[in-house]
């Protein structure tokens, strides 16, 4: 029995000096705290990913919408006017446009688009510039508050030039 | 003896500590029991990457439960219940016995006393793994971890009366195997 104590008692220095090989809080915790952080990353990733998704969307839905023309818009230009002698010898400015044809239609045909070959920018581009220029000429036309106006001064004018010739008939 | 009350309420303090969530008191709990955890799992399963295992599977159990300890045994001897559990499972789930996988020491020779003393730990272990499951339980835990015979009847879940039995199989066992 002695001897097989003195086996048990070595076999316990033995088993005493024996150890954890690193360190176990780390091995543990150091796990969960890393899948904390493949958490954090995940949903960084996923928002990255969502916010590029609808760019790609937006350039998309952007290059499906008509292009802006290329250089200054047209100006808007005021109308010509003449000048329309009265009986009484007075003058009075009307719009050239107006005196001309007063109503007047004008139709305005839509540019037709031509892809430029070669071009890394795939966006379409107007065929001929100089048509488009010469159809926005004819859309400066004055607008319909501005015909009334001037009709509204023709009348005005018209009705004095009446109350002159009465005045004068009167006479 | 003031001293070994100041060491109980210090863990009580940590343990409390970690109950309640403290990730440095935990790690302190963790690197406090890591080597008695390995040394028992080793025993039990006589290969060190599937201690390792057993250990680090122990430690997330013990942080687990930590909010059912009740004290009614101490926190050394409830953990040490939580690692034989783990080593039970990890043996069950495969064929070895334990410690038949340490690698047996050189032939001693009578000139070298350290190759004696290795060779008689070699036998030592070789028998210790050819005990049955409950014998090498009871005896681990009586004589290299030190437990009485009531905290061995609770870690094992049976009588202290068994646990006396059981132990006195296994050295009967052993000394018939050693021949001494």
């Amino acid at each position: 029995m002695s001897d097989l104590r003195k086996q048990l008692r070595e076999f316990q220095d033995d088993y005493a000096s024996l150890k954890y090989p690193g360190d176990l809080a780390a091995d543990v915790m150091g796990k969960s705290q890393q899948s904390k952080g493949g958490g954090w990353v995940k949903l960084a990733v996923g928002i990255a990913a969502a916010m590029t998704l609808a760019g790609l969307v937006w350039v998309g839905l952007d290059r499906q919408s008509p292009p802006e023309i290329a250089g200054n818009p047209p100006e808007m230009t005021t109308p010509a006017e003449t000048l329309i002698a009265t009986d009484d010898h007075a003058t009075v400015a009307v719009p050239t446009l107006i005196a001309a044809k007063p109503a007047e239609t004008t139709t305005v045909e839509r540019p037709t688009w031509t892809s430029v070959a070669g071009s890394d920018d795939d966006r379409p581009s107007f065929s001929s510039i100089g048509g488009m220029s010469l159809q926005y000429q004819s859309l400066s036309l004055p607008t319909q508050s501005e015909v009334q106006q001037i009709r509204y001064e023709q009348q005005q004018q018209q009705q004095s030039v009446e109350g002159t010739q009465n005045t004068k008939e009167s006479i | 003896m003031d001293g070994v009350q100041d060491k109980e309420s210090t863990d009580d303090l940590l343990i409390e500590r970690a109950r309640r969530g403290d990730r440095e008191a935990q790690a302190k709990l963790l690197r406090a029991m890591q080597d008695r955890w390995f040394r028992f799992a080793y025993t039990q399963l006589g290969d060190e990457d599937k201690s390792r295992d057993a250990v680090q599977e122990t430690a997330v159990r013990v942080l687990q439960k930590l909010s059912t300890f009740d004290r009614r045994s101490t926190f050394s001897t409830w953990s040490i219940g939580i690692c034989l559990n783990v080593c039970r499972e990890q043996r069950r789930r495969r064929t070895g016995r334990g410690l038949e996988d340490i690698s047996e020491p050189a032939a001693a020779s009578e000139d070298h006393p350290e190759l004696e003393r290795q060779e008689s730990l070699g036998r030592m272990k070789s028998v210790l793994a050819d005990l049955p499951e409950r014998q090498r339980e009871a005896l681990v835990l009586r004589f290299f971890e030190g437990h009485s015979v009531q905290e061995t009847a609770i870690l094992m879940r049976c009588a202290a009366g068994t646990v006396k039995a059981t132990v006195h199989q296994a050295l009967r066992a052993m000394r018939e195997r050693l021949g001494v």
